[in-house]
């Protein structure tokens, strides 16, 4: 392949989501509309690159000379309530479910020896500063439920303890419109762990 | 469980063989190195994807080629007809695409998305000359064989062993990054990095004590039924004791969640030796299963035959428990066995196979015949034959034969 194609579908296999397969189709149509797609996406990229920034408050993605973001500045969402993520785009996810009206902090990652992020790494600080100041009253942990989201979400209640706010972490459930028989064992194991009255 | 016929494809020395399997006794006969234990590792693969020979998958391998695939295709007691896949491709260096080796797994064609999901699909026990490493090496190997147990009759518990396998990496990799930063007996961890290892301990201590709760449970079960399995064996003469040692304090009455704490008490007591070691000093992965002959440890103290002994008294254990806990009788591999148990150990052996199908290897299909094939039925004398079949085996060829013995 010649260089700057077999360039652009590096580049582009190195997104989630993209194996090289699916990067060579996405490459080969750039290159087939250049007008339609090539530059739009450059020029997208160019502005993304350049005005994107995260929320000084909050970690979440927001446009430059709009900080703190409108999630943080929206005066009808609720003070007391303060949703943990790992990654902005996780911000995302929780919005679209319509489910959530307080505040968000995002993490930016979550504790792995294994890939060299330690407590330094993540905006704890900034979250025990966001607790200290008063008037959270609960602090939603909506971690991953895998062994780094329980350590993670084990450091945050030990950190948040002294400052006497309620730390709660999202139910371990079953999907949505699923049945016991579909789920993989670990699923039920903690669904059954999780249980809770009827 | 039924197998009906094995496909191997580039797999040790054949490259590409099927075998049409009799519903009895699967005799394959020949030299030795000529490949006949290589069908029954792969027959044993099926169950859980690990050989009883070697964990590396590229030993599997035909010589010269990058990959292998094995398929076995069985009838389970229900009667439905099932087959499970097995595909190994070698890492290939330099190449973008396979700079990691790749397992696929298919049960009836359908790819499984975990090993996990592997366990408890196909059952076969085997009886081969590696058994005596329970008896003779480290506690690793008595851990393999509670674990590939506990795993087949209750798929879960190998989600656990994964689970805690990674925790353990990530704790690990936290000590060792403490001992670098000079913590330790001299240097006691400030209060941020108590907290940070505090939540590995804690999250380590529930799957651990996930694995102890199962691991003691069984152990129990194999106790009992490997003590009554060794008397008939020795003829009363021998007690055969099997006994699960974990971290101390532990005691049978205890629960998962007293195991729990138990565990996460004993990892933080020992935080200061672990940083200085750099790993984690106990727990799951430092267990074994301690066992002695009338008291004495077997190691050191049996002879070559107690040791096969309690060995096919441990193996007999699994199978039972495979049977009670599934309903379904597992296919018998008998490697080379025949030959290397006396007749008193063989008749105990034959006495558990009943009506189940078996592979075996040998290089006498006469004593196969006679001790196998043959069924006396009653004192009258009158004769009887098991389904069977002989293959013979020959540099990575197997035909099938027919060999009249009745005479
Ligand atoms: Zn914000």
């Amino acid at each position: 392949m010649v260089p700057p194609v077999d360039n652009l579908i590096r580049s582009l296999s190195r997104l989630p989501g993209l194996g090289r397969r699916s990067a060579e189709r996405a490459a080969l149509a750039l290159l087939r509309k250049p007008e339609l797609l090539l530059d739009t996406l450059v020029s997208a990229l160019q502005e993304a690159r350049a005005s994107v920034c995260c929320c000084s408050v909050c970690g979440g993605f927001t446009s430059k000379g709009h900080e703190p973001c409108g999630l943080c500045t929206d005066a009808t969402r609720d003070d007391a309530l303060l949703c943990v993520v790992e990654e902005p785009s996780d911000i995302f996810s929780i919005e679209r479910s319509g489910g959530f009206n307080g505040r968000y902090h995002a993490l930016m990652g979550k504790l792995s020896p294994s890939k060299q992020t330690g407590p330094a790494d993540l905006r704890l600080g900034t979250l025990s500063e966001r607790v200290a100041r008063g008037g959270v009253k609960e602090v939603l942990l909506a971690l991953s439920t895998d062994m780094e989201g329980d350590a993670t979400a084990g450091y945050i209640g030990e950190l948040l303890k002294p400052l006497g706010v309620r730390v709660t972490r999202l139910a371990f459930g079953l999907p949505a419109d699923s049945g016991v028989g579909y789920s993989d064992p670990l699923t039920l194991k903690r669904a059954i762990t999780g249980r809770m009255d009827v | 469980m039924i197998v009906t016929h094995i496909n191997l494809n580039q797999f040790r020395n054949y490259k590409e063989q099927e075998i049409a399997a009799s519903p009895g006794i699967n005799v394959f006969f020949g030299d030795n190195a000529q490949g006949k234990t290589n069908i029954l590792e792969a027959v044993y693969l099926c169950t859980c994807a690990r050989s009883h020979r070697t964990a590396k998958d590229s030993d599997l391998i035909l010589r010269q080629t990058d990959h292998y695939a094995i398929k076995v295709d069985f009838k389970s007691c229900n009667g439905s007809s099932e087959s499970v896949e097995i595909q190994y491709l070698d890492a290939v260096a330099g190449d973008e695409q396979r700079n990691r080796a790749i397992r696929h797994i298919y049960h009836n064609n359908m790819r499984l998305e975990r090993i996990s999901d592997l366990m408890g699909l196909f059952h076969a026990v085997i009886f081969a000359p590696e058994d005596l490493m329970l008896v003779k090496e480290g506690p690793a190997t008595r851990r393999r064989y509670l674990d590939l147990l506990i795993s087949q009759v209750r798929p879960s518990y190998f989600l656990h062993l994964q689970q805690f396998a990674r925790i353990l990496a990530q704790r690990n990799k936290l000590l060792k990054d403490l001992r670098e930063q000079g913590f330790g007996r001299q240097k006691p961890l400030d209060e941020a990095r108590k907290i940070q290892l505090d939540v590995w301990n804690d999250t380590l201590a529930k799957e651990g004590a996930a694995i102890i709760t199962q691991r003691m449970c069984y152990s129990e079960r194999i106790a009992q039924i490997a003590m009554d399995a060794q008397v008939s064996i020795s003829s009363g003469k021998e007690q055969l004791y099997v006994k699960y040692r974990s971290i101390t304090g532990l005691s049978p009455d205890k629960d998962e969640n007293e195991i729990v704490s138990l565990y996460a008490s004993k990892l933080k007591s020992m935080v200061c030796e672990d940083i200085e070691k750099g790993v984690t000093g106990q727990g799951p992965h430092r267990d074994d299963l301690d066992l002695s002959l009338d008291g004495s440890g077997l190691k050191p103290f049996a002879s070559q035959g107690q040791q096969r002994s309690a060995v096919l008294a441990l193996k007999l254990a699994e199978l039972v428990i495979l049977k009670q806990d599934t309903g379904e009788t597992p296919v018998f591999l008998l490697d080379d066995v025949m030959s290397e148990l006396d007749e008193k150990r063989r008749t105990s052996l034959l006495q558990n196979i009943d009506d189940a199908q078996v592979f075996v290897t040998c290089t006498d299909a006469r004593q196969v015949y006679d001790e196998m094939i043959q069924k006396k039925a009653g004192d009258e004398g009158s004769k009887s034959e098991r389904p069977y079949a002989f293959f013979k085996v020959e540099n990575g060829q197997v035909s099938r034969q027919e060999i009249d013995l009745q005479a």
